[in-house]
């Protein structure tokens, strides 16, 4: 694990940001990326600097090393995230698997409002997307590495991912990965995202514990 | 991903990690420069405790702009919402509620909206949406998709245009935009695709059953109602064939209001409906029964003398003279050789002489057309006897006496006679607009008799009365636009052009010359009957045209009517299929035996294109699926209705999410890469219908008007749409986009608004054929009124010269249910269909409701999965038991996808949907087909079915 100061909030925030770009859509370099191993790599490097034991089952960390052949990866992004009917199979967005969706949407833009941040951005995407979460863990997770090296008060920030991770991402994304298991998903993204699961959860039981809730 | 990304990405402990954003940016420009990771010091941030930090701030917004939404939800439409926006998302909507009263002695129409429309934003960003183009990689329907780019998918779909302009002709492309028309820039941009590229655009009235037979060939035409405040001087509602409680969410406050001022509401209905159980009087009526219901209603007025004699003589054909034995209008020829067809003759009563009808007006003067009687001509064909329409009729009345319809119609005597006199007494009696009669075989006459009902008791032109036909009307200037050659500068000179040495020949009235005009423009052939289509090309012929094997009183085979109407020009014969666009439409889903389609339809296409925002059913089975943007997320001008006379605006308050873009935009794409890849190509000409070549070179430039129209921004075209119209008292598109509707102030110059017959004023509620009944306009039939007698051949070969009633064949089998539907509260057409906050309301998934005796008889119980199936095929559905329900009666209402029930079955294979061959007569008057009118329906009410028990649903 790194401790140094803002290393830990550093590795999280470069793991979030590698998670968050392992789930666009796989066009030919990101297939490159994968198959070149850069992915897996600096994947498991932040993993292994925020907790070694993360990385462990390194066999099913194999599979991001596995882009399949011509467009099979494209063709499997489709069928689980993309598109079928009364929606894919595993769609992407938090607001569907629990609450009143534009709640969870509306909560969730006003968490990056609150932060400084717009959905503006390109390409777009709906403040309840996987990418956009993972994209706002990654700036919350950079500011307060940012802020421990300045020695400013890196609460809000942590406090943020808290209520973030248990609001958003960890709320949902363990039912995603049971709906992967159930519709036999391709390794490469049954592996991320069990991945990703076990990150949230153990990023998630450290929060809790260092910014403990107010009664 | 380029290497410089990943470089960017690439993890090392030791060289740090920068920041990187994608989806979110920094709200602070100067905070911008921490992008990239610059390693500038953190940016003040608020304090944050925890989540409800947030949750204070729910009632803040960055804008809200007025909204619409462009589905087909045709009686109740024309709905103005608040739509508020936060950081580039819709957050939620409200009504607006800001429309005026139309005077002050009736009620406003505040608030407009439904449940669906409240829950648009969930719905616009459901998990099914569709965010970028889409190519089948698998077998159709196999599911199997990747991502392609929009230039891709464009130029891919241009050469395929492009090659079968050229092989096949133009007309071999079609374009279904299901109910997705707009009065606005999706509009113009299909017309201008059509008419550029001479394609066919499907005509789908009578395939979904919304061409109102009865009413065009009783009117003449069926694009007519009063508004939905006219109730208000109602003392008698007629709720007869329909259920506004789930199809008029908006507008069924008025029928409440008019019963607090004393109007009577009158249900007939088999079920006690929604609609029902909050009227003053409900009369059930056996499925499919309601001509019966009427006609010995008819024979009551009729035998106790109650009809209004001097409406009957004035405004219908009923005193016009027929000869019994031919059954044939005596007409001019039938006196001298080349003598007119057209000129009919009644008895005078004052002067005791036969007399010519006026094909000018209604007005009789000083004569007095007598009803009844018999009276001796000479014509050339010697000395005949003749008789008013009224005297045949009233002999055919004989023959549904109450005691002996109620033998039909399960109505009991006393009512029948009972609700007649209601009827006659009433000081203005209405029947509630309703598109169910058409969806029967013999639809046409339970609507014929809906009118001969009214047209006896004279309501008709009072405030508060009529019966409402398909209500519409729109601005009048977007058709212009569509049709209008670039450059857009020259449109005002264009529309003088466009109107200039048209208008009504001398003996036509305005309808006449409107009408005349869509049967000269239906004549070139752009817009063909799905009906048809789907029969000749589709595969479905064993169904539309197995008419007599569920008919057997019909003399002759279905394909022989329709040859015979082929040949003669009454029905346009479809040209072949290669090429079908898909947007706004969803065949899949929508046409009555669509699993025939799968064999006899799909593989017959070279190319098959869905625009939706969704994946339907029809989406599925295309090769390309091309992602439409949501209402919110366009500016467009939607068509309204009289019901609530409203031109509504929707306004772009959001950008087109993720890939996805307008109609207009793919409309606009499509062409740019059309005229691309033929130039590339050097295949710039193919040869139009006529056989006449044109060129691909400029298509493009024509199309976008030279560039004075560009993709993402559609704005001129509703600029100018307003500029022309007519009868939106003079609004331009910036006053309507700030205010959200605007109030129509006339009819203007178009056909389907023409209809209405009746002037619109400021502070007047609208009634429907005050044209004919307070200026005596002629009406636009044959007879110049309206017609309750038909010598048409097809007609007198059937018996259906006067409006009968004949019993609902055993379309599917003989078996002992019968099994209707109707519009269902949670969902316009499939929008809502599979929306989790409208299932929530239901009972999560297709659902079929039956009475309580029939599903004991077969041990079902509430909640229970069964298989439903005749002769054609079987569907299984939960029941839900329910005791509103007629007994012998199951119910499924519209639009469920076939992939919501188990083995991706609807209940519409089990649907017949023959066609009755009476709906495809022509070569009389006004019996010919045009957009939305004259050709053969399909249908699905009373389809025989058994229900046979399976046990508990499914889990889950």
């Amino acid at each position: 694990m790194r401790d140094s100061r803002g290393g830990l909030a550093e590795a999280r925030s470069g793991a979030y940001r590698l998670f968050a770009e392992a789930m666009i859509y796989p066009d030919a370099g990101f297939k490159e990326w994968v198959q070149d191993g850069e992915l897996v790599e600096s994947l498991l490097g932040a993993l292994s600097d925020i907790s070694p034991a993360l990385c462990e089952g390194s066999g099913s960390w194999d599979a991001l090393r596995d882009a399949g052949v011509e467009d099979e990866l494209e063709i499997e992004y489709t069928r689980l995230f993309e598109a079928g009917p009364k929606g894919p199979l595993c769609p992407l967005y938090g607001g569907l698997y629990g609450g009143i969706r534009m709640k969870v949407m509306e909560e969730a833009a006003r968490f990056y409002n609150h932060f400084g941040l717009t959905l503006s951005g390109t390409p777009q995407e709906l403040s309840d997307h996987l990418t956009t979460e993972l994209e706002f863990m990654h700036y919350l997770a950079y500011r307060e590495a940012e802020a421990q090296r300045e020695g400013v008060d890196a609460g809000p920030y942590r406090r943020g991912q808290r209520d973030f991770i248990e609001r958003h991402p960890g709320s949902w994304i363990p039912t995603l990965c049971i709906r992967l298991d159930e519709v036999e998903a391709a390794p490469f993204y049954a592996a991320t995202l069990h991945g990703l699961r076990a990150l949230l959860e153990w990023d998630s039981e450290r929060l809790q514990r260092e910014e403990p809730r107010s009664s | 991903m380029s290497v410089t990304r990943r470089e960017f990405l690439r993890y090392s402990g030791l060289a740090g990690v920068s920041l990187s954003l994608g989806h979110l940016s920094v709200t602070d420009v100067s905070r911008a420069s921490a992008q990239g990771g610059s390693g500038l010091a953190p940016p003040p941030v608020a304090e944050f405790t925890s989540w409800k930090d947030l949750y204070r701030e729910r009632l803040t917004w960055d804008r809200v702009v007025k909204g619409t939404h462009q589905v087909n939800c045709w009686y109740q439409r024309g709905c103005t919402f608040n739509v508020f926006v936060k950081d580039g998302m819709v957050m939620r909507e409200e009504q607006a509620s800001t429309y005026p009263q139309t005077n002050s002695s009736v009620p406003d129409f505040n608030p407009r909206g439904c449940q669906k429309g409240c829950s648009y934003s969930d719905r616009m960003y459901d998990g099914s949406r569709l965010r970028h183009p889409l190519k089948r990689v698998g077998e159709r329907g196999e599911g199997k998709w990747k991502r392609v780019s929009w230039e891709e998918a464009m130029d891919d779909i241009a050469d395929h245009v492009i090659d079968t302009l050229r092989k096949d002709g133009p007309r071999s492309v079609y374009w279904d935009m299901g109910g997705g028309m707009t009065n606005g820039a999706a509009m113009v941009g299909l017309v201008r695709t059509i008419r550029l590229l001479d394609m066919t655009v499907l005509d789908i009235d009578s395939e979904v059953g919304d061409h109102h037979p009865g009413a065009a060939v009783t009117c003449g035409k069926i694009t007519f109602s009063s508004s939905a405040d006219d109730l208000f001087y109602s003392d008698l509602i007629l709720i007869w064939g329909g259920n506004p409680a789930y199809t008029q969410i908006p507008n069924a406050h008025f029928i409440n209001e008019a019963r607090y001022k004393g109007a009577q509401v009158v249900a007939i209905t088999p079920d006690l409906n929604a609609s029902g159980i909050h009227a003053d009087l409900w009369a059930p009526v056996n499925v499919g029964s309601d001509a019966a219901l009427g006609l010995a209603m008819c024979h009551v007025i009729v035998n106790e003398g109650l009809h209004d004699t001097d409406f009957v003589r004035e405004q219908t054909d009923l005193p016009f003279l027929v000869d019994p034995e031919t059954q044939r209008f005596l007409r001019g020829s039938d006196f001298e050789a080349g003598g007119a067809d057209d000129a009919f003759y009644f008895f005078d009563l004052e002067s005791q002489e036969i007399r010519e009808v006026s094909r000018t007006t209604l007005e009789l003067g000083d004569h007095r057309p007598a009803l009844e009687g018999r009276y001796e001509v000479e014509t050339l064909g010697g000395r005949r006897t003749v008789t008013p329409v009224f005297e045949l009729l009233r002999a055919h009345l004989a023959n549904y006496a109450p005691e002996a319809a109620a033998e039909i119609t399960g109505t009991p005597v006393k009512l029948i006679r009972s609700l007649a006199r209601k009827i006659a007494k009433a000081r203005s009696a209405t029947i509630l607009t309703q598109s169910n009669f058409s969806k029967f075989y013999h639809g046409l006459e339970m609507e014929r008799v809906q009118f001969l009902v009214m047209a006896l008791c004279g309501q008709f032109g009072k405030k508060g009365s009529g019966v409402n036909g398909f209500p519409m009307i729109a601005i009048d200037g977007n058709f212009p636009v569509g049709v209008a050659p670039p450059p857009m500068p020259d449109l005002g000179p264009f529309i003088v052009k466009l109107w200039k040495g048209m208008g009504p020949k001398e003996d036509e009235t305005e309808e006449m010359f409107y009408l005349r005009s869509m049967r000269e423009l239906h004549e070139s052939g752009n817009f063909i009957s799905s009906a048809l289509l789907f029969h000749v090309h589709g595969g479905l012929a064993p169904l539309t045209g197995a008419s007599r094997r569920w008919d057997p009183e019909l003399p002759r085979d279905t394909e022989e009517y329709l040859a015979e109407a082929f040949d003669k020009g009454w029905q346009l014969r479809p040209p072949v299929p290669k090429i079908f666009f898909s947007s706004g439409g969803n065949i899949l889903r929508r046409v009555r035996g669509y699993d025939r389609l799968h064999e006899g339809f799909l593989p017959k296409l070279d190319l098959m294109v869905t625009v939706d925002w969704h994946m339907s059913q029809t989406a599925l089975h295309s090769d390309y699926v091309l992602p439409a943007a949501g209402w919110y997320e366009r500016d467009d001008i939607v068509w309204a209705t009289p019901l609530a006379p409203f031109t509504q605006a929707t306004t772009k308050a959001v950008e087109p999410y993720a890939g996805s873009k307008t109609d207009w935009e793919i409309h606009y794409r499509l062409m740019e890469s059309i005229q691309k890849r033929a130039v590339a190509r050097k295949q710039v000409d193919f040869f139009d219908h006529a056989g006449d070549i044109r060129s691909l070179e400029n298509v493009f430039d024509d199309f976008s008007y030279r560039g004075f129209v560009s993709a993402d921004d559609p704005e001129p075209l509703l600029k100018a749409s307003l500029y022309i119209t007519s009868n939106l008292g003079g609004v331009t598109w910036e006053e309507l986009k700030e205010k959200g509707y605007a109030r129509h102030t006339g009819l203007g110059r178009s056909p389907m608004n023409i209809t209405n017959a009746t002037d619109i004023e400021e502070h007047e509620t609208i009634t429907a054929n005050t044209w004919h009944t307070d200026k005596k306009i002629v009406w636009p039939t044959l007879t110049r009124r309206m017609q309750f007698f038909i010598d048409q051949e097809f007609y007198l070969e059937l018996g259906e010269q006067l409006p009968i009633h004949k019993d609902n064949p055993a379309i599917g089998g003989d078996y002992p249910l019968q099994m209707t539907g109707g519009h269902t509260r949670w969902s316009i057409h499939g929008s809502w269909r599979d929306h989790k906050l409208m299932l929530d309301l239901q009972r999560g998934e297709p659902v079929m409701y039956m009475a309580r005796g029939d599903a004991a008889a077969r041990g079902v119980e509430d909640g229970e999965r069964v298989r439903v199936g005749n002769d054609l095929g079987d569907f299984e559905v939960i029941v839900k038991i329910s005791a509103a329900v007629h007994p012998g009666q199951v119910i499924v209402y519209h639009a469920w996808e076939p992939y919501q029930f188990p083995g991706k079955k609807s209940h519409q294979v089990t649907t017949g949907t023959p066609f009755n061959p009476i709906q495809m007569a022509g070569g009389y008057y006004h019996l010919q087909q045009f957009m939305t009118v004259g050709q053969p329906g399909m249908n699905d009410r009373g389809t025989r079915v058994e229900v046979t028990k399976l046990g508990a649903p499914r889990a889950g």
